[in-house]
């Protein structure tokens, strides 16, 4: 992944669902006064359902981007759903061959995947509206920071909870819970032997935290992480409402991950929450549990 | 490998292994079986609860093999689903519990236990529960559950037939289940093995996207490519479940947008699923979907 420099190009592009109401200006804006330029994907504002755009042109524009030699990063504006669906539509294999920067989160687990396993560091980013909800001044920092080159862990931001202590070094993998589970028994598998491996979520109920887990254990995927860095499983807690089930998602992610005594910590800030920082995919990095920390070993340049 | 009679006097387990249920909830199966010649032997942690699962995974799994390891026993009905199953599959004894060749009743959760069942070689029976039986259901429902119990595999002819998709006659065994079970066990190592088979999909409150992202998993590992007919069941309150940050769309739609191209046929509505019309459905017997006409045919007996 080549690092960014002023006048360089962000093509900005909606693998999964619709922009519609999202407002991308404050995105934009923060874009171009850090000195780059911005290009929308073609059909950037298209709806299919609850798509932007059909299948063919998701896949259309996210490999024009990937593949259009003036742009420098490709930007996915927002999640949803729609990944997995194009999947089989698109040459993995020469999009990997990439030196760009690519960014995003949540859907978008399924395309770091991809691209990670083929070779490519990627980022994992907030998207467009984290920054219509006018985030701590770090949100940006670390985003831009990444671009750059510079994935550094702004001071600012919270730091992570141990839960199993521990430091080790690593590449970074990982994203969103659902979208690794959905991966499994696919060509585009997880393989975190080694791997530094990050997992969040939004809106599940704990027992479905629970069962994605459990699936990606009886595949054999976690087993040989190297750590976890659990980020949130944002409104998870607030759906066990129920008096006989009051269980946290912290309690079943530590009663399921705990047991294979990996360095682990919860509520790093990465994700579906309102302040997230950006994590380079496919980088090295040292976890310190017991400090909360990830801490980048190498630049993104290569 | 068929399965050994249930005849009227024998005992059926009562077994919990995925969430819990209160006693109550087992009332009216108990008049229900006991009314017609059963006898019921309620496993002592099938009352138990531990969060959303009844009991701990070691507890759940030591009723689950001694209720099929009993001699007395000659069925084994599952108290409910919600979630637990895939925590002690893989710790099951499946070989065992295949030979003993008496039938697992159950749905939606225990699709993974049906799962695997299959993969070692056994048939199983996709039923309601004590569960689902505790709420009024169609009158067929308890007329399917006791046919099939009694190994008579002739699908009722008050049961409504399904709404054909694509048209067109397939053979082969029975599988499927509740679709997010389905899809959980990809990967595992009692992954759904469709090559071949009827695929039956059910499932309850996913959001639409959701169903789309499910069948999208079946698409992707080529699992769905293999089935050679699906029955689909209800996607119960899926239409309701709109999410209002994706979007959604009817689920029927989704259904028929992603499988129709396969080409295989397909039915939809058929009476079975989280709702007031299940059907108990024989899983690993040879069978015939007629999809213009709505219908799944047993060419084969469950029983020995």
């Amino acid at each position: 992944m080549k690092a960014l420099q002023p006048g360089d190009v962000i093509r900005f592009v909606a693998p999964s669902g619709p922009i519609l109401d999202v407002d991308l200006t404050p995105a934009v804006t923060l874009f171009e006064e850090a000195g780059y330029e911005i290009q929308f994907g073609e059909h950037l504002h298209a709806q299919w359902r609850y798509f932007a755009g059909t299948d063919e042109q998701r896949a259309k524009d996210l490999t024009d981007a990937m593949t259009d030699s003036t742009v420098d990063a490709v930007f996915c504006a927002r999640g949803g759903y729609g990944v997995s669906r194009i999947l089989p539509l698109l040459d993995l294999d020469r999009l990997a061959e990439s030196d760009k920067v690519f960014a995003g989160f949540s859907d978008i687990t399924a395309l770091h995947l991809a691209l990670n396993r083929r070779g490519m560091a990627t980022i994992h980013s907030p998207m467009v509206h984290v920054f219509t909800k006018n985030p701590e001044p770090w949100v940006a920092e670390s985003l831009l920071g990444a671009l750059r080159g510079q994935p550094t862990i702004p001071a600012a931001a919270p730091k992570g909870n141990c839960v199993v202590s521990g430091s080790v070094e690593g590449v970074v993998a990982g994203g969103c819970l659902t979208l690794l589970a959905d991966a499994c028994g696919t060509s585009e598998q997880p393989r975190f032997g080694g791997k530094i491996v990050l997992i969040e979520d939004v809106g599940e109920q704990a027992y479905r935290v629970d069962a994605r887990l459990t699936q990606l254990l009886s595949s054999g995927v976690l087993q040989s992480a190297a750590a976890f860095v659990i980020g949130e499983m944002t409104g998870t807690n607030e759906k066990e409402t129920d008096d006989r089930t009051r269980i946290t998602w912290q309690e079943v992610v530590y009663e399921r991950l705990a047991g294979l005594g990996k360095p682990m910590m919860t509520d790093f800030p990465f994700g579906h929450v309102a302040n997230p920082l950006t994590l380079p995919l496919g980088i090295r990095a040292r976890m310190d549990a017991e400090a909360g920390t990830l801490e980048y070993l190498d630049p993104l340049q290569n | 490998m068929k399965l050994r009679p249930v005849r009227r006097g024998d005992t059926i387990a009562i077994v919990s292994p995925a969430s819990p249920l209160s006693a109550d909830k087992l009332d009216f199966v108990f008049s229900f079986l006991h009314g017609e010649g059963y006898k019921t032997k309620v496993f002592p942690h099938a009352l138990d609860s531990n969060e959303y699962l009844a009991g701990t995974d070691a507890a759940r799994k030591e009723d689950f093999e001694a209720a099929f390891a009993d001699t007395n026993v000659s069925a084994v009905l599952c108290s409910r689903g919600g979630y637990g199953c895939a925590r002690i599959v893989d710790a099951i004894d499946w070989e065992s519990i295949v030979a003993t060749q008496k039938p697992l009743l159950g749905f939606s959760d225990i699709t993974t236990f049906h799962l695997a069942i299959q993969r070692h070689g056994g048939m199983s029976i996709h039923s309601p529960m004590a569960l689902t039986l505790h709420f009024p259901r169609e009158h067929y429902v308890y007329h399917s559950f006791l046919r099939v119990l009694n190994g008579d595999l002739a699908v009722s002819a008050d049961a409504p037939s399904g709404t054909m998709v694509i048209g067109g006659r397939a053979q082969g065994v029975t599988i499927g289940g509740c679709m997010c079970l389905l899809t959980d066990s990809i990967g595992t190592k009692n992954a759904l093995d469709a090559g071949g088979k009827l695929l039956f999909i059910e499932d309850v409150d996913e959001a639409p996207h959701r169903l789309d992202a499910m069948l999208t998993h079946l698409l992707n590992t080529g699992i769905a490519a293999a089935a050679a007919g699906f029955v689909i069941g209800e996607m119960t309150r899926s239409d309701e479940r709109y999410d209002e940050g994706i979007g959604g769309r009817p689920w029927r739609e989704i259904v028929k947008e992603r499988l129709a191209p396969l080409g295989k046929p397909i039915v939809i509505d058929y009476p079975f699923g989280h709702f007031k019309g299940m059907l108990t459905v024989p899983f690993g017997v040879r069978a015939e979907l007629d999809a213009d006409a709505g219908t799944v045919t047993y060419l084969d007996s469950l029983f020995l």
